[in-house]
């Protein structure tokens, strides 16, 4: 039971880190109807940048150190979108994916050569040392998992009420729905596009700096996380931000019982080399049964 | 001035017998010149070249965003390896064995995934070609034992000339050169293979579908069934490619055929020229060799060098990616398509014979593009 | 002072290599309500979408709108000019709420007290959409759409007002309402219409001038009481 128990504490703050993600990604495909492939990336290196504001160059207050770095990788997203990402038409996949695919790689490789690939430890912004933890049952939720949840729950506040209760988030909205229209009210689609770009990695950069902590800091710590992202935004439902914050936590979750449980199973013990298995299985039943997601909006096929 | 040439004419059939010609001169003779581990390296492209003619036939002739060849590589590779380490398996043999093995794969795989559109299907192939190394590993079924796990599988058996193939000038001690000559000659067969596929029927069906998919279905083109064939075909290839990479090295590792090779053959076929037969061969030109020179790089940028060596030959890679999606949509094939009618023009004949005036053809015959 | 709301001179326009409009000359009074007629593929929805610079579509000529030249102007910044287009397929936000939808047509406004009061004026024209309010605009009917569409049109307080085939997919009883609608709004805050139909009964009723499309071109022009009696757009357009 409180092994249990454990397991979906774990699970869930996991999960949390991949919902940060999630949104992100469901931010950049509301508006643009793109997936970013890159995300990841830009997130880790907005990572980098934090771990120079925090501990590499100058040592400013964590918080104040992660405010820099999501806002630096907010204009570094602002200008990959303007520059690579605009002149192509959305409806042509193929030319984007390739360009997602190359700023993934030329991220990947300037951070590795900066920084090098050594992992390397980075503060968490909330107290983690061995007995800071509150006790449930038999298990343990530490103030570093707490902390995660919270600030996933903070940033879905964050946004729905942008997204609902302001005219730019209405903006965002219509752009997300219907983006000719959207010119013909006068919006202003270029800003909203960079709107979401902005977000997407500053968002990003949170994920990265909630995660680092755990998996130490390395040019390629967000690969992975990105699959698990993408499968809990294709499961909620890429357009839906709800649906991408519960889609990551159910990912989290599923990653947490699932290979637990199944690799106590000494058949099944080399599973535990295959943490990618199940959301990618999850992604893989999710496209082929239901692609709109849980929460997503039906898109329409006509004939 | 370019030289006119009618098509059909002796002059025709003459400069075609002299390209070929050519090309097969210096494919016969190349091994030769260079030293053998260059030969190693050529073989690699050769074996590039071709997966990537199997990802063209999905990505480029179908227009599906299926990402998950390096997936169907390694499939056809394990096989290969394991019928010869465990079975003991001639290598010639083991190529239908990898090649049908993977082609069940991809039908497997293309059954369900084929009903998945545009990014999504992108989303699920990327993470099926990521997910897939790691699946090497396991140990259920013996699969671990079989790929070599994490380490990898030396295969008990290389080829080595034998002993008629010695008395040709072949020596033990280079094997990548008699190598070569099987490598080449299955790349020859599948590029062939594929020509002639894209201009039967089934083969327009496919572009059919890419074009226009409510058309063909419309006008009797059983989409399903095209789609996962030419996906199960696509794998096949990537398949072939994967023994022959076995072939080549008498090793197998899940190092080997990881996201980065997916996205090497994703390089490849946008360098090259998306949906020709020619692309490929460009394409793999480039990954392999550039790959070799932008290692030995190194450009100093001021206060900052570029150093070839290490992460920043990837960056170059992602900057050759983007750069040849902004300003050579059509890939090095595109540029030959573009500048060969400078050199030589094939004119249609008219019907009813005669000859025409300067009618320059939108797609020379000499060259080996399928359009 | 010209009494004209909307001037095209010389308008062409092509997709790709092919010539849709050549060569077209157009004029609306302001506070008028004008037709333009033409079969399916007679370009009445290029014609419209080359007046807002829409994309796709390679167009030249001069296009004013009360004296002021909108030729060369982003589609985005038309609403600031005083156009409203209301594009073919009604144009809403499907999955927004109906009142969503109408103050994205007003979004351009800084008002807030006259945009609420607008939003109630449209409610009164149309009821239905008072009660539909908090309703995904995607659920409505095609009837509601197009009369969400319209006010979200005239949210803006647009000087000239484009109407792309409102009558598109519409029962008849309905398009007779919404004509009637559009003919009191004309009547009761003089916004210059300009309307594409090819449903030519109800529209030539409603309009004060006409004109009639044929590939590309103007064949015919006129009061619209004189096109209704012409025998030949009769035949043409008023049979089925």
């Amino acid at each position: 039971m409180d092994l249990l128990l454990q397991r979906i504490i774990d699970g869930l703050s996991n999960g949390a880190i991949y919902a940060v993600v999630a949104i992100a990604l469901v931010l950049i495909f509301k508006a643009t109807t793109l997936v970013n492939f890159a995300q990841g990336e830009l997130a880790m290196f907005g990572g980098f940048l934090f771990y120079v504001f925090a501990v590499q160059a100058y040592e400013l207050p964590l918080l104040v150190a992660a405010f820099i770095a999501m806002v630096l990788s907010a204009l570094l997203g602002v200008t990959v979108e303007r520059v690579l990402v605009r002149p192509f038409d959305p409806q042509d996949h193929l030319p984007v994916v390739l360009i997602t695919l190359g700023i993934f790689y030329i991220v990947n490789a300037v951070a590795g050569d900066i920084w090098n690939y050594e992992p390397r430890a980075v503060p968490s912004l909330f107290p983690n040392n061995f007995d800071d933890f509150i006790s449930i049952g038999g298990a343990r939720l530490f103030y570093d998992s707490l902390g995660i949840l919270v600030s996933l729950g903070l940033m879905y506040l964050v946004v729905y009420l942008i997204l609902n209760k302001t005219k730019m988030g209405l903006a965002f909205r219509a752009v997300s729905s219907n983006t000719e229209s959207s010119r013909l009210v006068g919006i202003r689609v270029g800003r909203i596009l960079s709107f979401g770009w902005a977000a997407a990695c500053a968002f990003g950069t949170l994920g990265a700096v909630l995660v680092a902590p755990r998996l130490l800091l390395s040019p390629n710590m967000m690969a992975p996380v990105l699959v698990y992202a993408l499968a809990g935004a294709a499961f909620g439902g890429l357009d839906s931000i709800g649906g991408a914050a519960i889609g990551g936590l159910v990912v989290g979750l599923l990653n947490s019982l699932v290979l637990g449980y199944l690799t106590d199973i000494d058949a099944f013990s080399s599973f535990r080399a295959t943490p990618l298995l199940p959301p990618m299985l999850l992604l893989l039943t999710v496209l082929w049964f239901k692609p709109s997601g849980m929460f997503g909006t039906k898109q329409i096929e006509r004939v | 001035m370019a030289l006119v040439v009618q098509q059909g004419s002796a002059q025709h059939r003459t400069l075609k017998l002299a390209f070929f010609g050519g090309l097969a001169l210096i494919a016969i003779v190349l091994p030769f010149i260079l030293p053998d581990f260059q030969v190693g390296r050529l073989n690699r492209a050769i074996w590039i070249a071709t997966a990537v003619l199997g990802l063209n036939l999905v990505v480029g002739y179908a227009g599906l965003l299926a990402l998950c060849q390096s997936a169907f590589i390694a499939i056809g590779a394990f096989i290969c390896a394991t019928l010869v380490h465990e079975h003991g398996w001639d290598y010639w043999m083991t190529i239908p064995a990898a090649m049908f093995g993977s082609f069940l794969f991809g039908v497997l795989l293309g059954v369900p995934a084929l009903r998945i559109k545009g990014l999504y299907l992108a989303m699920a192939t990327i993470s099926f070609a990521a997910a897939f190394p790691a699946l090497t590993k396991l140990e259920m079924g013996g699969i671990a034992r079989r790929t070599g796990g994490a380490n990898g599988l030396k295969i008990n058996e290389e080829i080595v000339p034998t002993g008629w193939a010695e008395s040709l000038g072949f020596a033990a001690e280079e094997p990548f050169r008699y190598r070569y000559f099987f490598i080449l000659f299955l790349a020859v067969l599948a590029f062939v293979g594929v020509h002639n596929l894209l201009k039967s029927r089934p083969g327009r069906a496919i572009v059919a579908i890419r074009d226009n998919e409510t058309g063909a279905a419309v006008s009797g083109v059983n989409l399903r069934e095209v789609k996962v064939i030419n996906f199960g075909l696509s794998a096949a290839i990537g398949g072939l490619a994967g023994a022959m990479s076995a072939v080549n090295t008498g090793f197998v590792a899940e190092t080997s055929f990881t996201f980065v090779l997916m996205v090497d053959l994703l390089v490849a076929l946008v360098i090259g020229g998306v949906a020709t037969i020619q692309g490929p061969i460009w394409g793999a030109i480039v990954v392999v060799f550039v790959r070799e020179i932008a290692k030995n790089m190194s450009i100093p940028l001021g206060f900052y060098t570029l150093d070839g060596n290490g992460p920043l030959s990837q960056a170059i890679f992602g900057l050759i990616l983007i750069g040849v999606v902004f300003f050579a949509p059509r890939g090095i094939a595109g540029l030959v398509q573009k500048t060969l009618p400078k050199i030589v023009q094939i004119v249609p004949t008219p019907p009813g014979g005669g000859t025409t005036k300067q009618t320059p053809s939108a797609t020379p015959d000499l060259e080996l593009s399928a359009q | 002072m010209s009494d004209l709301m909307l001037e095209v001179r010389n308008l062409q326009a092509s997709y790709g290599q092919v010539d849709v409009i050549r060569g077209l000359d157009l004029e609306v009074k302001k506070g008028e309500v004008c037709v333009i007629l033409g079969a399916n593929g007679a370009g009445k929805t290029t014609t419209l979408r080359s007046i807002s610079n829409m994309p796709v579509v390679n167009s030249s000529g001069t296009v004013i709108v009360d004296g002021v030249d909108i030729s060369k102007t982003d589609p985005g910044e038309i609403v600031n000019k005083g156009v409203a287009h209301v594009p073919q397929g009604r144009g809403t936000f499907p999955e927004l709420s109906v009142l969503d939808n109408l103050h994205l047509g007003g979004y351009i406004r800084k008002d807030r007290k006259g945009i609420e009061d607008d939003v109630q004026r449209w409610f009164d024209y149309f009821p239905v959409l008072g009660e539909r309010r908090e309703q995904a605009a995607g659920s409505l009917s095609g009837g509601e759409q197009q009369m969400l569409a319209v006010s979200r049109a005239l949210m803006s307080r647009p000087k000239l007002l484009l109407l792309d085939e409102p009558s598109l997919g519409l029962a008849p009883i309905i398009i007779e309402n919404l004509f009637k609608t559009f003919a009191e709004i004309n009547q009761e805050n003089g916004t210059t219409m300009l309307v594409v139909e090819q449903n030519a009964n109800l529209a030539l009723n409603i309009a004060e001038s006409a004109y009639v499309l044929e590939t590309g071109a103007i064949t015919m022009s006129g009061p619209a009481a004189d096109l209704k009696d012409n025998p030949a757009i009769q035949e043409a357009y008023l049979g089925a």
